[in-house]
């Protein structure tokens, strides 16, 4: 009976630990210090410290939750979206303040606070016309496997009937090689799924890039990105075009939490109705994408 | 003399005096309306230049305003080199847009501390400062500067000659007029004095 409830113990204890124990509400409040984890990855919706008027609209909402708290915010920079689930994070940060796509598989990691819809969107080259799944066969669609798209794209083409062929590709001198094991000649009745592996480096714009490069024909970013980008960046206006909606499903991107925070949580939660109630949330969403936040709703429910 | 003859020379002379003020009085009164009405009609004129000027000032300001305000500014400060050509080539694409809507813009360049990043149109040679008119080659130019951040800038240089031209045939005025304007100590774009002479 002993030996059982040692192993027990000890499972919760690893469990626990899993990601780190995090600080709670008291603990921040008591050093006034809220230690704030993002990517520094030259990104206007995330953290972009060397531009002055777009320094990140994560960073911008992480910096007006900690004047709501009265603390002042520390920055934890990290290298990438995979890290935040790595073990022990919650005893460097009390929050990660990122766009993360709230899934039930991470939610069971980590706590997530929703902050702002989100939709996945398809995009293309100036030309390109695709208004329904059907369109996509004969098409590459570049994925990231980091990313939830992969398996979104993957439940959306099953669930319409659509053949695909899944090829692995690593970004090499400005090209999309495949990757030899496994490769699949796609017919033009199916839809030819190029996935970059989890272990590539992923920068910002990576996606675009690859699609105005002829290296894809079609991307898929979150709508909540792809709205500060379209609206604020030239080289993608002139060369990028909106395609459709992944599925018509509406999601949710969020700030992650230690599970033994739940007071901090909680205090997101309040923070984000006074920030939405008050036009704070209004005014930053206008800045980072120039389309008020009511407007980005309608877009992305319709 | 007879009396006669004394009050006929009194009232000749009396009548000339009178002749004479009264044209006197109306050249003066003729002089006076013509000064006051080519008065006006400069007023009129360099009122009417001045605000065609700060409309195509303030015209040319809002067209950059996507240009300003674009991610696509910040990438040409980073190391990415793809992005960076991207950038270059879309801003470029926008400014001759903007320089083809405003045929008075000579060019159109970017600077970072005071060092060229990137230019669009036949740059203008001179020690040039925000609002002040340089006369370069028979041909002025006025400089406008809009700041993207603390150290980048937007440098538009604006040929006046050709905005006075736009003026002169929007209004229908004779095409030999002339532009002068007073430079008296620190002359600014705003206050300065236009002075159309026809």
């Amino acid at each position: 009976m002993l030996r059982i409830s040692a192993t027990f113990c000890a499972i919760l204890l690893l469990l626990v630990c899993a990601v780190g124990v995090g600080r709670d509400l008291l603990d921040i409040l008591g050093t006034k210090e809220l230690r704030v984890g993002i990517r520094n990855i030259s990104s206007e919706v995330v953290y972009f410290p060397k531009n002055e008027n777009r320094p990140g609209f994560c960073f911008e909402l992480a910096k007006d939750f900690a004047d709501y708290l009265h603390v002042k915010m520390k920055i934890v920079e990290f290298d990438n979206l995979y890290s935040y689930f790595d073990d022990g994070v919650f005893d460097k940060v009390d929050i990660i303040a990122d766009v993360l796509t709230i899934t039930d598989a991470r939610k069971k990691v980590i706590n997530l606070v929703p902050f702002v819809e989100n939709g996945e969107i398809l995009f293309g080259r100036t030309g390109e016309s695709v208004s329904k799944l059907e369109d996509l066969k004969g098409k590459r669609v570049l994925v990231l496997e980091d990313f939830v798209f992969f398996n979104l794209l993957k439940t959306e083409l099953d669930n319409a009937k659509i053949g695909y062929v899944v090829n692995r590709v690593y970004p090499k001198d400005n090209d999309l090689k495949y990757l030899n094991d496994n490769y699949t000649k796609a017919s033009k009745n199916v839809v030819e799924i190029l996935l970059v592996s989890k272990d590539f480096e992923y920068y910002d714009y990576f996606d675009y890039v690859q699609v105005i490069q002829k290296n894809a024909d079609v991307g898929i970013v979150d709508t909540f990105s792809f709205a500060q980008r379209y609206f604020n960046t030239l080289f993608l206006k002139q060369n990028i075009v909106p395609l459709m909606l992944l599925r018509k499903e509406v999601g949710y991107l969020g700030f992650g939490f230690s599970k033994s925070s739940p007071l901090l949580a909680k205090e997101f939660e309040r923070f984000l109705t006074y920030a939405k109630s008050s036009g704070i949330f209004n005014t930053l969403f206008k800045k980072y994408m120039t389309i008020y936040y009511s407007d980005y709703l309608n877009a992305i429910e319709k | 003399m007879t009396i006669r003859r004394k009050i006929f020379r009194t009232l000749i002379i009396t009548n000339a005096i009178i002749l004479t003020l009264t044209v006197a009085v109306a050249m003066f009164s003729t002089l006076n309306r013509t000064v006051k009405y080519e008065s006006e009609k400069l007023n009129i004129l360099s009122r009417g230049f001045e605000s065609f000027l700060g409309d195509s000032i303030s015209g040319i300001s809002n067209s950059l305003a996507a240009v300003r305000d674009s991610n696509d500014i910040q990438f040409l400060f980073q190391s990415d080199t793809y992005l960076k050509s991207l950038s270059e080539a879309s801003i470029k694409n926008s400014l001759r847009d903007v320089m083809s809507n405003y045929k008075e813009i000579e060019s159109i360049e970017i600077t970072s501390s005071s060092s060229n990043v990137l230019s669009q149109g036949s740059s203008v040679v001179f020690q040039a400062h925000e609002g002040k008119v340089y006369t370069q080659n028979n041909d002025s130019y006025l400089m406008l500067k809009i700041g993207v951040n603390s150290q980048v800038n937007l440098v538009v240089t604006i040929s006046l000659d050709r905005i006075f031209k736009s003026f002169i045939e929007e209004n229908n005025f004779d095409r030999y007029s002339q532009l002068l304007f007073y430079e008296g100590g620190d002359l600014t774009m705003w206050t300065c004095k236009v002075i159309l002479q026809s």
